[in-house]
């Protein structure tokens, strides 16, 4: 894989930049990670060999509930994301006077310009004790008092952001779906909604599970909504690693869960991505 | 039948969108509301008493004016670089011929 000149020199600039901000980064993380770890201290210590003992320490079953919560709260939010952002994005394309969807889809980028902590305490104020909607954590069968609210609540100010994301994304998906297929669904004679579920849905998957990644991302590396709103009842990967490295200074165990983090991340979307292209190959998705 | 079909499908759709329309508008909208709090305290919605002062708090007191500063600043040399950047390797990955 070889560009030619003009090209090098126009990439350059981007490369130049993200070889300190990022790739130089992860190298120090990953030699942080393999130090061994003086309680007390402040980082790894110099020169004590190579350990692994970082990276066991996350085998204790103590540590499960941290990544099945954020595992588990991720996909509750990507999937909610995909049932409320495909009405969205359809309706934008298919069902929407010109004038309109441009309202709406000024509207969606617009909310993407709010600030996270804007929604996050915009959401407490909303739904949480002293909000007029508190009491719709009953619709979900979930007391107010227990933990599953403040799982609610870190839903919700996730939801908030990774919604108007995917439904931002699937526009394109839904716009790439002739609508002929539809009408001609229709013209054989099968109801609108069946043309919807069973022509346009399954051809637009692809994009569907590329917007999932995307909200997925998002929603497993997010450090501030299960910080804020989960009160510490909701702990993420990504707030452990923070307490970690801020409020035990034991910058390697911090290090070795963000490399456990990277490479289960990497590896989910690696997966999904393969996955993608052996039940949807490239050339069949182009002759659609 | 495929009227009842349809009109269930309507229904579902439309409530799905009301749903996210207001999912997404109501806390902006609660938050903007409590924005013009005469309270002190975060009290039960709605506000008893409306007021500007927590624009004016703003609007005069300089601390404030100096976390703006640094935002925009920051924020504004991040885009320039990033936009400048960005666009110059999206037009070597787009239009460079990738030989091998």
């Amino acid at each position: 894989m070889s560009l030619d000149r003009f090209h090098k020199i126009l990439i350059a600039p981007a490369l130049l930049l993200l070889l300190p901000l990022l790739a130089g980064p992860i190298l120090v993380l990953l030699d942080e990670s393999l130090k061994p770890f003086e309680g007390g201290r402040i980082g790894g210590t110099e020169g004590g060999g190579v350990t692994l003992a970082n990276y066991l320490e996350f085998w204790d079953p103590a540590y499960a509930h941290y990544f099945g919560d954020t595992f588990r709260l991720g996909l509750i939010v990507t999937v909610a994301a995909l049932v409320l952002g495909f009405p969205i994005a359809h309706f934008i394309v298919r069902v929407a006077r010109p004038r309109t969807a441009k309202i709406v889809t000024a509207a969606l980028i617009g909310t993407l310009f709010l600030s996270l902590i804007v929604r996050i305490y915009a959401i407490s104020m909303t739904y949480g004790p002293l909000g007029p909607l508190t009491e719709v954590s009953w619709l979900f069968g979930i007391d107010p008092r227990d933990r599953a609210k403040t799982e609610m609540m870190v839903v919700f100010g996730l939801l908030h952001t990774v919604l108007p994301l995917v439904a931002l994304t699937l526009i394109g998906t839904v716009q790439q779906v002739s609508p002929r297929l539809e009408e001609a669904a229709m013209a054989l004679g099968a109801p609108r909604w069946r043309a919807v579920v069973s022509v346009t849905l399954p051809l637009a998957m692809p994009g569907m599970l590329s917007a999932g990644i995307i909200g997925y991302a998002f929603c497993i590396s997010n450090l501030v909504v299960p910080l804020i709103m989960g009160k510490g009842f909701v702990v993420f990967v990504s707030n452990l690693i923070y307490f970690r490295f801020s409020e035990v200074n034991n910058f390697p165990s911090g290090a070795a869960i963000s490399i456990i983090m990277l490479v289960i991340a990497l590896g989910l979307f690696y997966g999904l991505m393969r996955a993608v292209a052996r039940i949807w190959p490239p050339a069949e998705r182009a002759s659609r | 039948m495929k009227r009842l079909g349809d009109a269930i499908g309507v229904g579902v759709y439309a409530g799905l969108l009301g749903l996210a329309g207001l999912f997404i508008a109501i806390p902006i909208l609660v938050a903007i509301i409590l924005s013009f709090d005469a309270r002190s305290f975060i009290g039960p919605f709605p506000p008893t008493e409306f007021s500007l002062r927590w624009y004016e708090e703003f609007l005069t007191d300089r601390t404030y004016h100096q976390g703006l500063r640094t935002s925009l600043i920051v924020s504004g040399i991040a885009t320039v670089v990033s936009t400048i950047t960005g666009t110059l390797a999206a037009i070597a990955l787009d239009r460079g011929q990738f030989r091998g």
